[in-house]
């Protein structure tokens, strides 16, 4: 295999990799979709 | 001025401000993250220039590049914290004034090293700039959908600033002085500095409790020697002494950093975010995409500038249609994660980035013509597109509001890492091959021969593409 095609297989294999971990890992969804309690709490101070 | 009375009422919500306002002040952040993403890679065209001007070495022109990435990454946690502390628009506004007076100072540089230094200078307004900017975005959207658009816009700005850096750079050394790719932040910055003034307003965390000054020193040392040691890499070996030194050194001060947070009661970065998996594996999931995007990115430049023998501009140019792709695909993230969630769209933006790598790595090895990687090159944008908003969506979305800065940071440090890694990876895989190239570019330009030897092409060309065309 030339360098090229070596790197590029390396880069879609992290990639590749990432897939993985993220239909193992990560949740359906942003939970904030709904009501997040905690967020509608004004935690901000705002000034001019 | 929005947010006028606020002096008279900390209660004013963000929320209070007009929907028109709240999507000016967007475009006002979103031309913020992309003039700043931008010197990314806007430099790398002009390296050439700067050897017969300046008459840098291969190890200066290391440094012009590094110093700006190892500043901006050392920084952004402490941007993020100091945001979050003492007031998001003060410090966006504070971080767009150093970097306009860093690209002032870089472009009328007279000598290497005062360019370094004043890249410092800019790598560090950009630490302060982005954070601020995302978590002002975060503030600003409180309907999901309308921050889920929003987030994706200003996401898609970083992917857009790092395809058009080169093509940029290249038009304007077309037509102008060197000085010009910086001095063309200088009127950008200010429209944005004073469209932040009039439109953008002011939040912090009024709960925020001290500073934590050992936190900020530790995650400077262990970010910069961590960008460092990365950036160093290709060029070094990735068994060098120093490289080695470097990266165990940078694992150390950040082991040491996350038992300082562990243990403080005021920590800069609150190590319970990482618990959540909207955090951590969305961060995860950046680092690895932003890996694919930035190593096809430098591939793809070496295979059009050395093996199709094009100019920087030529090779920028036939990199567009990725940006396009990116700039089209990222609005319609927000959207298609309603439909399937955010989980099945980080991974359908992961598996492009794949599938494009995977096509153009098929062809490469026989390619002759450009059209042979346009489908790897599309698919990588489509990922890209994909995945940024979305992630970036999950990170800031699953910190709290008053925290919102330094989750901010943390997305920030996660592309850079992604990004840095990509290159160094793929740029050491490649080495071999384009090493003869880069050797008789060097010679032809003056260079010592020695610290070549072995060097593999660095971020984005930055070791000196030779153009043919």
């Amino acid at each position: 295999m030339s360098g090229n095609e070596i790197a590029l297989a390396v880069g879609a294999a992290v990639a590749l990799g990432g897939v993985v971990l993220v239909l193992a890992r990560l949740p359906l969804r942003v939970s904030r979709d709904a009501p997040d309690p905690q967020r509608q709490t004004p935690a901000i101070g705002t000034r001019s | 001025m929005v947010n006028s009375a606020g002096a008279a009422g900390p209660a004013l919500r963000l929320s209070a401000v007009p929907r028109r306002h709240r999507w000016a002040a967007l475009v006002v952040l979103c031309a913020s993250a992309l003039i700043v993403n931008v010197d990314n890679t806007i430099l790398n065209v002009a390296l050439p220039v700067l050897v017969r001007k300046l008459a840098a070495t291969s190890s200066e022109l290391q440094w012009i590049v590094d110093s700006y990435a190892m500043v901006f990454a050392g920084l952004l946690l402490v941007g993020g914290s100091l945001a979050d502390r003492f007031g998001r628009k003060r410090f966006f506004l504070i971080g767009l004034g150093v970097f306009a007076g860093g690209s002032v100072g870089t472009a009328f540089s007279g000598s290497v090293d005062l360019l370094i230094a004043w890249r410092a200078v800019m790598g560090a307004g950009a630490a302060l700039t982005i954070p601020a900017s995302l978590s002002i975005v975060n503030d600003l959207f409180r309907d999901p959908a309308e921050r889920a658009l929003a987030i994706g816009a200003w996401a898609a700005t970083i992917g857009l600033g790092i395809a058009i850096g080169p093509i940029a750079g290249g038009l304007l050394l077309a037509r102008f002085w060197w000085g010009s790719i910086f001095l063309v932040n200088v009127p950008i910055v200010a429209a944005a500095f004073t469209g932040a003034l009039l439109l953008v307003p002011d939040s912090k965390n009024p709960a925020a409790g001290r500073p934590d000054p050992w936190g900020a020193v530790l995650s400077i040392a262990g970010l910069g020697l961590l960008l460092w040691a990365i950036i160093e890499a290709p060029a070094s070996g990735w068994g060098s002494g120093k490289v080695v030194a470097a990266g165990l050194a940078s694992l150390a001060v950040l082991g040491a950093f996350v038992g300082w947070e562990a243990r403080s009661h005021h920590p800069m970065l609150k190590l319970g975010f990482f618990a959540d998996r909207r955090f951590s594996v969305a961060a995860a999931a950046e680092v690895l995409g932003v890996f694919g995007l930035l190593g096809a990115l430098f591939v793809l430049t070496q295979f059009l500038q050395f093996d199709l023998g094009l100019s920087p501009l030529a090779a920028g140019l036939r990199i567009l249609p990725m940006a396009a792709v990116l700039g089209v695909s990222a609005p319609l993230s927000p959207l298609l994660g309603r439909v399937i969630g955010l989980k099945f769209t980080v991974a359908c933006g992961l598996a492009a980035v794949a599938g494009g790598l995977w096509q153009v790595s098929a062809v490469s090895a026989a390619a002759t013509t450009y059209a042979d990687v346009v489908p790897g090159l599309l698919l990588v944008g489509l990922g890209a597109g994909l995945l940024l908003p979305t992630a970036t969506n999950s990170v800031v979305g699953s910190v709290p509001q008053g925290d919102s800065g330094t989750g901010s940071a943390s997305n920030a440090v996660a592309l850079q890492v992604g990004g840095a890694l990509g290159v160094a990876v793929i740029g050491s895989v490649l080495s071999t091959r384009y090493q003869d190239h880069m050797r008789a570019a060097l010679a032809g330009r003056h260079l010592p021969a020695a610290p070549v030897q072995g060097a593999p092409p660095a971020p984005c060309s930055r070791r000196l593409p030779a153009p043919r065309s």
